[in-house]
């Protein structure tokens, strides 16, 4: 047989050999190969080029306001890394994770752009484009209906009251007939809130209150995230420096085991809702078993007669059924906390939810019952922020817990933090209401908006930090913009300056933020208290600072004012124990009877959300959070929820 | 990293950590500074904890104690920056991993890398990560990279080198100041600058009279798997027994591991 080779032949072995090799690994192992070899190619991504600059600013994501060391390259200057500013007295060089990555949220893939119509559909939340006069009309219309069919037409919801820019806006609001200023409640000042109207009730006008952390030897927490940032991650260094060196014992009642109960030196765990039983059981021990200091006794002006009788029921055996708690373990806490000095703290941030007044309440009654308020307490008086007032009217300023249900025609927010439950804002609007976003992210509260103006983001505008809520002095400082915000955007001024015009209301002249920030500067000038820190220098008294301008530059150089403090008390105020209310005493009486969850009718139980927050609400989280949530197990992201079986049981 | 030859003047340094376990509150603020400091991409919506990169992992561990009484201590893991014996400089067929011998850094040069990760199966602390996906940032994000720091591509090992290129900086800053010898002030690792409650000291371990030479002489130290011999340049300290029994895997385990997978 003789062996030919035709060329149908070849072309079978080519074909054959070209149809093998698609088969085989060899082009699946070039395509992997050549993810090796593309390093350095145009494929990676290119880093900026340019002069290296260092600038300093603050993170106004949330009222704790940490000082920022950002570090930029390039010409318009980038920050690429942001660190906290060491030596600074009132954050302490502290940042949360979410600071440190402060910088990619102004380009989050949630951030708004320019105005947006928002649209609520199967699956999810849509903002179509839409030009500002469009919107603004839309607005100004509704705004005119409102007038006729809401009590109240328009009303804007500031989720950071106190600033410069708050006063401007009422200011702005004042020439709209109808208009006010909304202010929420604050979540970490509750607890000082809670003392301050007991002591309003008999001492008269009392001032701004914080706690002193150098005091307390025990801390009893009802589920306050102390360790990731209560009030302001700088709080953490001190707390943590102090529990190091044996001086401060940290108590935990909360009843999941949160990184702060993790860290606690005891952990409580409570069924959830019951922190105001917890609360009053201790008040009970501290009353029957005589720990009262007598100076404490003899100020409190109900405590021998109605309050005795109201925490009668609350036995350590009765606490037990309610929250779980051996009552051995309560009295023995009792009798630990008058020991030394000690202190309550309750609320806190939404990951620790919920605590409502009742516990704040409670939780009040304890802390003067262990003289918190007299002269050796930890909790103190400062001095108000020295506030310039402004020329012309202001609208009506109305806590939001005070704005009657259904009342609302247009509702403005002004912030993005979720510092208010939406439920909470959705029951003061009418059913035909508009709410207007001034968000930069289309995410919390904006998600539930018609229409959305966004603002400049952080690090984008010109803003102030107030001192943080529980500061025992006060403080000021300033948040300069680093980059340039999108051409789309405007400020909640600017917005409500051109609202004003489309409704034919003569809008005062605006002053721009820097004349108002000066303004501000110059009253804590002329007051003549406090020191000025400047980054890398010490403290030098504000009579050095060179003036109102010396201040200001101070300031836009990283630096801070910080306030002197108030005498202490030279005796204990008097004060009253229980609510002022009778129907605060009987609310106050169910909530600590039958726990939270079961009063409010849930008979499902409930979902508690536990994602890390620290000091913030719920912003956009950062994509680089993922390697705390999706890539270790450190931190659950803050859109996960936790159930709580006991209370599904309980209920 | 810069050249492994010993420095002109022959001077050489030990660059080291202490880890105050009981400062650590794990708050992940060091993870999240060291990810944007070293340009380390946000996860592949699929990556866990064993996929994911992190050159400084926090890990949770226990007492084993039933709850509530449990005892809870965080322990940050970077890159342990092994002495003379590193595991993984002697097992890399390409020479990507090199010690610089005027800082005692180990580093990781992704260039070389092949991707092999024989550095992974060799490191006893599971400190290096596999670029399993192409980095991806989101939209925008590209603009805030490090100029300092290469990105990196899919297929290689990278992990933690005490942010080499600050130490290059601190250095630059010395030379232009005249000087042979950086600061010690203007060399920190992000992690270090970052930690709110100062748990990281950070310096040179040969020099007797920094802190963290005292600090790692201090009592309550000790290593993780010292029995090992790899001579890590990083220490931990804590006063409780049973975080230092933990570190030698000496205290046994109950309870399901903290994991998934």
């Amino acid at each position: 047989m003789r062996l030919s080779l035709t060329r149908r032949d070849v072309l079978f072995a080519a074909t054959g050999s070209a149809a093998g090799l698609v088969l085989s690994p060899v082009p699946w192992k070039l395509l992997g190969d050549s993810a090796i070899w593309t390093q350095r190619s145009r494929f990676a991504p290119e880093t900026l080029r340019g002069d290296i600059t260092t600038r300093f600013s603050a993170c106004t994501l949330c009222p704790a306001g940490c000082a920022l060391r950002a570090r930029c390259v390039g010409m318009p200057a980038v920050p690429v890394s942001l660190t906290g500013v060491a030596g600074h007295p009132v954050t302490h060089g502290a940042l949360c994770p979410t600071g440190f990555a402060l910088h990619h949220l102004t380009r989050h893939p949630l951030r708004l752009t320019g105005p947006a119509q928002i649209a609520r559909r199967k699956g999810g939340v849509e903002a179509t484009s839409r030009m500002a006069d469009t919107v603004i009309a839309s607005v100004a219309d509704a705004v005119r209906s409102a007038r006729t069919a809401a009590k109240v037409p328009l009303a804007v919801l500031d989720l950071r009251p106190g600033r410069m820019a708050s006063l401007e806006c009422r200011r702005l609001l004042a020439g709209i007939p109808g208009a006010i200023h909304v202010v929420p409640p604050s979540r970490e000042a509750s607890t000082f809130e809670a003392i301050r109207t007991r002591l309003e009730g008999a001492e008269g006008a009392v001032g701004p209150l914080g706690i002193d952390l150098d005091k307390p030897r025990t801390i009893v927490s009802f589920g306050a995230p102390l360790w990731e940032g209560w009030g302001t991650p700088g709080t953490v260094p001190v707390l943590v420096t102090r529990q190091n060196q044996g001086s401060l014992r940290l108590v935990q009642i909360e009843a999941h085991r949160s990184p702060t109960a993790e860290c606690a030196d005891r952990w409580l765990p409570i069924r959830p809702g019951t922190e105001a039983a917890v609360a009053l059981g201790l008040a009970h021990v501290l009353v029957t078993d005589g720990l009262v200091a007598p100076e404490v006794a003899r100020r409190a002006r109900d405590l021998d007669t109605s309050f005795r009788t109201f925490v009668a029921p609350f036995e350590p055996s009765a606490v037990e059924r309610i929250s779980g708690i051996p009552a051995s373990a309560l009295r023995s806490l009792a009798h630990e906390m008058a020991e030394g000095s000690s202190l309550a703290i309750g609320s806190g941030a939404p990951g620790t939810e919920p605590l409502g007044p009742e516990e704040e309440s409670a939780i009040a009654a304890l802390n003067l019952l262990l003289g918190n308020a007299g002269p050796n307490g930890s909790v103190v008086g400062r001095h108000e922020l020295p506030s310039p007032t402004l020329e012309g009217s202001l609208a009506t300023e109305v806590p939001l817990a005070e704005l009657a249900d259904g009342s609302v025609g247009v509702l403005v927010i002004d912030g993005a933090a979720e510092t208010v439950p939406w439920p909470v804002v959705a029951s003061k609007l009418t059913k035909t209401a508009t709410v207007v976003s001034l968000s930069p992210w289309l995410t919390g509260l904006s998600l539930h908006a018609s229409w959305a103006v966004p603002s400049p983001a952080p690090l984008e505008l010109l803003d102030e930090v107030l001192p943080p809520a529980g500061a025992p002095v006060a403080s000021w400082g300033l948040a300069l913009p680093l980059v340039a915000p999108p051409e789309r955007t405007m400020t909640p001024v600017t917005f409500l300056s051109r609202l004003a015009a489309a409704l034919g209301a003569t809008a005062p002249a605006h002053e721009g933020a820097e004349t108002l920030l000066r303004r501000r500067a110059a009253g804590i000038v002329a007051a003549g208290r406090g020191k000025v820190f400047v980054p890398g220098g010490a403290l030098m008294a504000i009579a050095d600072a060179g003036g109102s301008d010396g201040l200001y530059e101070k300031l836009s150089a990283g630096g801070a004012w910080i306030d002197d403090p108030l005498p202490g008390p030279t005796q204990s105020p008097r004060y009253m124990l229980l609510p002022p209310t009778q129907q605060e005493v009987a609310s106050l009486a169910a909530v600590a009877t039958l726990g939270r969850a079961v009063r409010q009718g849930d008979a499902s139980g409930y979902l508690d959300p536990e994602g890390y927050v620290g000091a913030t609400g719920a912003v956009p989280e950062p994509a680089i959070l993922g390697k705390l949530c999706r890539e270790s197990l450190l931190r659950t992201s803050t859109a996960a929820r936790r159930s709580m079986p006991v209370t599904i049981r309980e209920a | 990293m810069q050249s492994a030859k010993k420095p002109l003047d022959g001077k050489t340094h030990r660059y080291g950590m202490v880890i105050d376990l009981d400062r650590c509150t794990g708050c992940g603020a060091c993870m999240v500074a060291c990810a944007v400091e070293n340009n380390v991409p946000p996860g592949d919506p699929a990556a866990n904890e064993r996929t994911g990169i992190s050159w400084l992992r926090i890990y949770r561990m226990n007492d084993g104690q039933p709850l509530p009484e449990t005892r809870t201590a965080f322990v940050p893991v970077p890159c342990q920056q092994c002495g003379a014996k590193a595991p993984c400089v002697s097992v890399c067929p390409q020479n990507a991993v090199e010690v610089d011998r005027s800082s005692g850094i180990v580093g990781q040069i992704p260039v070389r890398c092949l991707g092999c990760r024989y550095c992974m199966a060799a490191c006893p602390y599971h400190a290096r990560s596999f670029n399993w996906w192409d980095p991806v940032w989101p939209a925008g994000m590209k603009e805030s990279l490090n100029p300092d720091v290469s990105t990196r591509t899919r297929g290689v090992v990278e992990k933690c080198n005490f942010c080499f290129h600050r130490l290059q900086a601190a250095r630059a800053k010395a030379a232009a100041a005249g000087s042979r010898e950086e600061s010690p002030g203007d060399y920190l690792p992000a992690c270090v600058e970052a930690c709110p409650t100062s748990a990281f000291l950070f310096g040179d371990l040969d020099d007797p009279t920094s802190d963290v030479a005292k600090a790692a002489e201090g009592k309550g130290t000790f290593r993780l798997l010292e029995k090992l011999g790899t001579d890590p340049k990083v220490i931990y300290r804590s006063a409780r027994p049973w975080v230092r029994q933990m570190a030698d895997g000496a205290l046994p385990r109950n309870g399901k591991e903290e994991h998934r997978g």
